[in-house]
């Protein structure tokens, strides 16, 4: 069994990302460092995310292809279970009528297609028009492909200027008008990574990751971890504005320093249609990606 | 908290900025002390928990992944977080239910994390512990359907046999499970995952255990296998599973290289192949030291070995190991320092090696008397057999069966720092063991000591005195970390009430003011006290009530007062409690009379309880032990009946009292582990013949010893020491131990090795410089004498000499010197005799007495011989003790101690300057005392005879009680000293009979013969007869209920062994159902016993 990802079309949709979207600081708020995320909703970064959110699925489903050969002895039919995926992450269309389907779409579409931005942004980091990270991605957890999975939204592995280390780990949330409420609710993921409660999920992404990093990154890990070199990257995906430069007592008490909690900020004009367009594009793009 | 096997473990850990050994082990010891919950407060609970998290994240996350990581930076990584993980659980004390589904959650999660990280640092009992709090979730909830059932079923499996190799377990068959038809890809790759982990993790457990047929070694194999896709497709979906994949490879490399099956059998088969197999099934894997002597012993060049190692270290594992390996060649000698841990040995021993056709186990209990009956007297022939008994019972075994030694295989000398006890205990087993190698020169010899600092010397006295290879196995690891602390008060929590109290009294008008207050314990958080940062030390506030009395500008408590308070309440927190009571051993019954916690005793189960109906039967009154059973409180102290004493450890062991008062040496050696050790005063009980150094260092090993007794391996692997010094501490707020140490310096050590040296030295070298004085021998010398082959024919004593520890440190193991030192001694033996004849000196080695207490025998024995009625036991047990009235005071109390009869109507025996009459007195009482023991009297009875009539009816054990002195007088009296004397006897006619000029002097007629032969068994077991001495020995009832049966039953004088142990066999059954059902002519109380002892030889 064989899978072809059509690796080129993902590829243009990130160099698209990374030369239209541009990440600078927004204020100068005394607990952490706010990055305002703009360019997002131009039609080609839409269909560029569509794309690439579509390829993450893709990749997933490649790799469940690739183990179930290799361990269960069997096959399927790969575009259809992209297909299926596609559907169960995004919908089959963007039909809102009922209540059910609303809460589907604020509860879990959107906040997947925020984290999906996210991702994008940090596959970028370092050759985009600023960045949500100070620093060179070497290793990123592939995004979230299956709506139950468990574990960490977004993990990355970075080295900043001074070749040394850094955890990133993303939290996103996707909310019309309740920004800064969800930029709590982040807050509070953020203490309870502190707490050690998710720790378990972190070494399992981080051993996850071992492929892609060179043995001194591996070594350096650990010491890394021990010494707090994290880097918090809450992103909201939002319409109505909220104070984007006051003081964040929950933030603050945070131990990363300040530099490293950096609050990624999108705001929306059009927040529904904004979702409903790269949800539109990414079903568009299905058989594209599959070879 | 640590000792020096974390601390060495801990060396290879990586250098992480300012993260050093002293930081870790003040963070792990913070959080234990926190999760104590000794007091309501919670604060910087939640800090700890998170700079634990960090630790355990940092660490395990090197562990996993670092690729330069040696081996032992990945052990170092994986223990301190698992001690993390495992800390950071105890502290979230939260119940939170176990969550069925596709993902495991993350509390047992993280313990199956925390548990795999244990192994693959080595401690795998502390991976038990961790095991037993992971659920497994037999039924998933009915509302759970379809996929999800069927994948989370899977995990399940998964949790169920990762809990099995955490526990060393054999995991249980996989169920069948078929996926929903319209099950996912995902789904379905998730479920055969989480199958191919939970089938790897059950194939290593079976590899493990020998059981090949359903695993062939390749779990680890198949790990790899498992992995290799999902790390190369960076399939983080499954990150879950690969993370506990990896984890379990790492495990099984570990448990591999320790397992017993890597073990290679020397002869493809056999009784050790055989045990490798069945110890597997219980334990898999070899703990450190075992390891280590597999490795340069069996496997090395090392013949014999001398093992130093932590108490609860794994000392009997290596002994265990070493005595089955050997029982392919021939048999083995385990000597082991008193009875009750001959019993517990053979008992353990038995446990193990005893399931095997071939293999057998003895026990030889008792003493180092002549005797003649045939259960004492070693086999001739008895290969793959291991015989277990004391260095005394060994010197009969060495005078009686010389050539019972020349297959001798393996000498296993457990405690051997008692070589260098002062007394005739340290001389006696060190010549027991030259005597040995010179008996048995092919046999390796295994000493095995938790408090030895000098292994070397030991290795290095066998290697030249033998000139076979030694090792010297020094492994400090231990499976369990001990938080050591002084208890006292918080000055800050403590003057308000003192104050308040002070007030009351002085408002009353008193002298004194009876108050409590909160005690805070002072913690050393590395280990042994030896830290000097200021956090080295923390207060930990506790709710342990501690009574005191406030008195004009001052206050005062009792420790032991102190003692009860702090035991008790970590009772009822939960913890397994020995509280060591050292100064005094009668104190125990007086402190736990003090306490009660019926609530938490359990019903004492039958065993228990049959024990209790024994000893009370012998007695003749209630026990004071079951009254402190039954308030949850057990005791371990010499003043005790056996079956008291076996129902004290029953009922600790389990958990039938949760608290085990003991005194400082009593509890020493045997297997009672405990999760808390709380110990009253730093000062042991007084024993005049040291010098005020040597009594310091008694104390000091005495009470190290019993800090080292908290830590339980399979149950808790972090414990509790709290020493209540003698005089009340005041902590203040900085946590300074300079005033605790200053009271209790004996914490700053790491633990209660010494070195060894030989009391042989002194004898030695007096015999090298030829210097014949006797007058001011040694009790060590007088109890070489006793033991040394002097003058014997066919037995050298130069060569003896010369195998000694001694002799090597005199460098006198030489050709020359150990013949000079033998001659000397000779001289000085003979100096002895003076005229008389020199078989006496033969006798005198045959009974183990010294030559003059064997002179003083004869000639006492000849002076009463026409009054004897040679053909009754107790006309021989008088006559010793006539003669033993006639000897010197000095060689009388090398055969009784003083102390024996001490504040009895006897003890004027001992008195100098004691008029004659009052002497004759006291002699008369101890020969009637004698009699009465030997007729089956209870101990009440006793009492009222050596203690006076007040002393009937009286069960009290306190210090001026009378039980205590009469269990003395039986104990060590009829038991120990006057056994040797009637053997003295026997010693007299066996080599007289042949040797003496006068040799029809010495012949008996064959039941004289036979009555004398079984005496000195007979005063050890209480009957004066041969009847009831049948029921004893072939039955093995206890010595009241052998009179009973032989009251109801009598046994023929005249029956032989063979007849005798027929008639016991054909009619035991007989008295254990027909004279209780149909009410022979017995007491209630007889039936009861024999309920009791019918009982017992059930369990």
């Amino acid at each position: 069994l064989t899978v072809r990802l059509n690796l080129e079309s993902l590829q243009t949709a990130l160099e698209l990302v990374a030369e239209r979207i541009d990440i600078q600081p927004s204020g100068n708020p005394a607990s952490h460092i706010s990055l305002r995320v703009t360019g997002v909703e131009t039609p080609d970064v839409v269909r560029a995310l569509g794309t690439y959110l579509v390829g993450c699925l893709a990749g997933a489903v490649k790799v469940d292809a690739t183990l179930a050969a290799r361990f269960l002895g069997s096959s399927f039919d790969v575009e259809r279970e992209l297909r299926r995926r596609v559907h169960r992450r995004i919908g089959a269309d963007n039909d809102w009528s009922t209540e059910t389907r609303r809460d589907w779409r604020d509860r879990r579409r959107n906040p997947w297609v925020a984290e999906a931005i996210a991702h994008a942004l940090l596959m970028v980091a370092g050759s985009a028009q600023g960045s949500c990270v100070a620093g060179t991605i070497q290793a990123l957890k592939p995004l979230h492909a299956q709506v139950t999975q468990q574990g960490l939204d977004l993990v990355g592995i970075y080295e900043d200027d001074e070749a040394a280390l850094w955890l990133a780990v993303g939290e996103c949330k996707a909310t019309k008008s309740r920004a800064s409420q969800e930029l709590t609710n982040a807050t509070g993921f953020y203490r309870e990574l502190e707490s050690g409660a998710r720790d378990g999920d972190l070494v399992a992404d981080l051993l996850m990751l071992e492929a892609a990093l060179a043995d001194e990154a591996l070594d350096e890990i650990g010491e890394a971890l021990w010494e707090g070199r994290r880097t918090y990257l809450p992103l909201v995906a939002y319409e109505e504005s909220f104070d984007v430069t006051g003081r964040r007592p929950g933030l603050a008490r945070l131990a990363a320093p300040r530099e490293h909690r950096r609050v990624l900020l999108v705001q929306l004009s059009n927040f529904h249609a904004f979702f409903d367009d790269v949800a539109d594009a990414a079903r568009g793009s299905v058989g594209a990606l599959i070879g | 908290m640590f000792n020096r096997g974390i601390t060495r473990l801990l060396e290879a850990l990586p250098r992480f900025g300012e993260l050093d050994q002293a930081r870790i082990r003040r963070l792990l010891s913070n959080a234990y002390a926190d999760a104590l919950d000794l007091s309501e407060s919670t604060a910087g609970d939640e800090d700890h928990a998170t700079e634990l998290a960090r630790l355990a994240l940092a660490l395990e996350t090197h562990a996993v992944l670092a690729p330069s990581a040696s081996a032992d930076t990945v052990r170092a990584c994986a223990f301190v977080a698992a001690e993390a993980l495992s800390l950071a659980d105890d502290l979230r004390d939260e119940a939170e239910p176990a969550r069925p589904g596709p993902w495991i959650d993350a509390r047992r999660y993280r313990r199956l994390e925390a548990g795999l990280l244990y192994l693959i640092a080595g401690y795998d009992a502390n991976a038990a512990v961790v095991a037993r709090k992971v659920r497994v979730l037999g039924a998933l909830p009915d509302d759970m359907s379809g996929t999800t059932r069927y994948v989370s079923a899977r995990a399940e499996d998964a949790v169920a046999q990762l809990r099995s190799v955490l526990m060393m377990r054999r995991g249980g068959r996989l169920a069948a499970r078929r996926p929903p038809a319209n099950a996912a890809p995902a789904a379905r790759v998730r479920a055969d995952l989480w199958r191919r982990l939970a089938d790897a993790a059950r194939r290593h457990t079976l590899w493990l255990r020998f059981a090949d047929s359903e695993a062939d070694g390749s779990a680890r194999a198949d790990l790899d296998e498992l992995l290799e896709p999902l790390l190369a497709e960076r399939a983080s979906a499954y990150g879950d599973i690969a993370l506990l994949a990896r984890l379990l490879a790492m495990a099984c490399d570990e448990t591999g290289g320790r397992a017993l099956r890597s073990l290679e059998d020397p002869d493809g088969g056999g009784h050790f192949g055989a045990y490798l197999e069945e110890r597997a099934t219980e334990r898999p894997v070899m703990w450190p030291a075992t390891q280590r002597y597999v490795g340069e012993c069996l496997r090395g060049a090392g013949w014999h070995a001398a093992v130093a190692v932590p108490t609860g270290a794994g000392k009997s594992g290596v002994a265990e190991l070493a005595v089955a390996h050997e029982l392919d060649r021939g048999w083995a000698l385990y000597l082991a320092p008193t009875n009750a841990l001959v019993a517990q040995i053979q008992r353990d021993l038995e446990a193990a090696l005893g399931g095997y056709p071939g293999f057998t186990v003895q026990g030889f209990l008792g003493g180092p008397e002549m005797t003649g009956a045939a259960e004492e007297v070693l086999p001739r022939a008895f290969d793959a057999t291991v015989l277990v008994m004391t260095p005394e019972k060994c010197t009969l075994a060495l005078r009686q069966a010389p050539e019972a030694f020349e297959r001798l295989g393996l000498c296993v000398v457990d405690e051997c720092h008692l070589i260098g006890e002062r007394g005739t205990r340290g001389v006696l087993t060190e010549l027991v063991v030259a005597h040995v190698l010179t008996l048995a020169p092919e046999a390796r010899l295994l000493l095995l000591s938790a408090l030895v600092a000098n292994p070397e010397d030991l290795t290095a006295w066998l290697q030249t005195v033998t000139g076979q290879p030694a090792a010297a196995i020094r492994e400090p690891w231990r499976p369990t970390r001990t938080l050591r602390t002084v208890l006292g008060f918080d000055r800050e929590r403590f003057a308000p009430i003192y104050g308040a109290a002070e007030e009351e009294r002085a408002s009353a008008g008193r002298t004194r003011q009876a108050a409590s207050a909160p005690a805070a314990l002072l913690a050393g958080l590395q280990g042994a006290w030896q830290g000097s940062e200021p956090g080295d030390f923390m207060l930990v506030d506790t709710n342990i009530s501690v009574p005191f009395e406030a008195r004009p500008g001052s206050f005062y408590y009792s420790s032991n007062d102190a003692l009860s308070a702090a035991a008790a309440s970590l009772a009822r927190e939960g913890h397994r409690v020995l509280a060591f009571i050292p100064r005094n051993r009668h104190w125990a019954f007086s402190v736990g009379a003090r306490i009660d916690l019926a609530d938490l005793a359990n019903p004492l189960d039958a065993e228990i309880e049959s024990q209790l109906v024994l000893a009370e039967y012998e007695l003749g009154v209630g026990s004071k032990v079951r009254e402190l059973l039954s308030r949850g409180v057990a005791v371990h102290t010499s003043a005790l009946l056996e079956g008291e004493r076996r129902a004290s450890e029953l009922a600790f062991v389990r958990n039938t009292a949760p608290l085990m008062l003991a005194t400082g040496t009593m509890a020493q050696g045997l297997n009672l582990p405990a999760t808390a050790v709380v110990i009253a005063g730093t000062q042991v009980g007084h024993d005049p013949t040291l010098t005020p150094a040597e009594q310091r260092e008694r104390a000091k090993l005495q009470l190290l010893n019993a800090v080292g007794r908290a830590g339980r391996p399979q149950h808790a692997t972090r414990s509790l020491a709290i020493v209540v010094p003698e005089r009340p501490l005041i902590f203040d707020a900085a946590a300074s131990p300079h005033e605790a140490l200053a009271q209790v310096p004996f914490l700053a050590e790491e633990d209660a090795a010494g070195n060894v040296h030989s009391r042989l030295v002194t004898l030695i070298d007096r015999a090298l410089r030829d210097d014949e004085r006797t007058a001011d021998m040694t009790i060590e010398e007088l109890a070489a004498f006793a033991v040394l082959p002097l003058d014997v024919p066919d037995v050298d004593a130069g060569e003896v000499i010369g195998k000694t520890f001694g002799a090597w440190a005199r460098n006198a193991s030489n050709r020359e010197s150990p013949a000079v030192i033998a001659g000397s001694l000779e001289k000085l033996g003979r100096r002895f005799l003076g005229e008389r004849p020199r078989w006496l000196a033969e006798a005198a080695y045959l009974a183990g007495l010294t030559v003059e207490q064997t002179l003083g025998l004869h000639d006492g024995f000849l002076a009463v011989e026409a009054e004897v009625d040679k053909t009754e036991i107790a006309e021989w047990v008088d006559a010793a003790l006539r003669a033993m009235s006639a000897m010197r005071i000095n060689a009388l109390a090398g055969i009784i101690a003083p102390e024996t009869v001490r504040s009895t109507r006897c003890a004027a025996i001992f008195a100098p300057g004691t008029p004659d009459d009052t002497v004759r007195d006291a002699w008369q009482v101890l020969r009637e005392a004698t009699a009465l023991w030997l007729s089956g009297a209870t101990y009440d009875d006793i009492a009222a005879l050596v203690a006076g009539p007040e002393a009937r009816g009286r069960d009290e054990r306190h210090q001026r009680a009378a039980l205590p002195r009469v269990i003395r007088v039986a104990n060590d009296g009829f038991g120990y000293g006057l056994t040797r004397a009637v053997g003295g006897l026997l010693a007299l006619h066996e080599v007289g009979i042949t040797a003496s000029e006068e040799h029809d002097r010495w012949t008996l007629t064959p039941i004289e013969k036979r009555t004398l032969e079984l005496a000195p068994l007979a005063v050890r077991r209480g009957c004066g007869d041969l009847s009831s001495l049948g029921w004893s020995r072939f039955a093995r009832l206890p010595r009241r209920l052998s009179h009973l049966a032989a009251g109801v039953m009598p046994i023929p004088a005249n029956a032989s062994d063979e007849e005798t142990a027929a008639l016991v066999a054909n009619r035991t059954e007989l008295l254990v159902t027909e004279a209780i059902q149909e009410d022979w002519d017995i007491t209630a109380s007889d039936a009861a016993a024999l309920r009791a002892w019918k009982q017992i030889v059930a369990e």
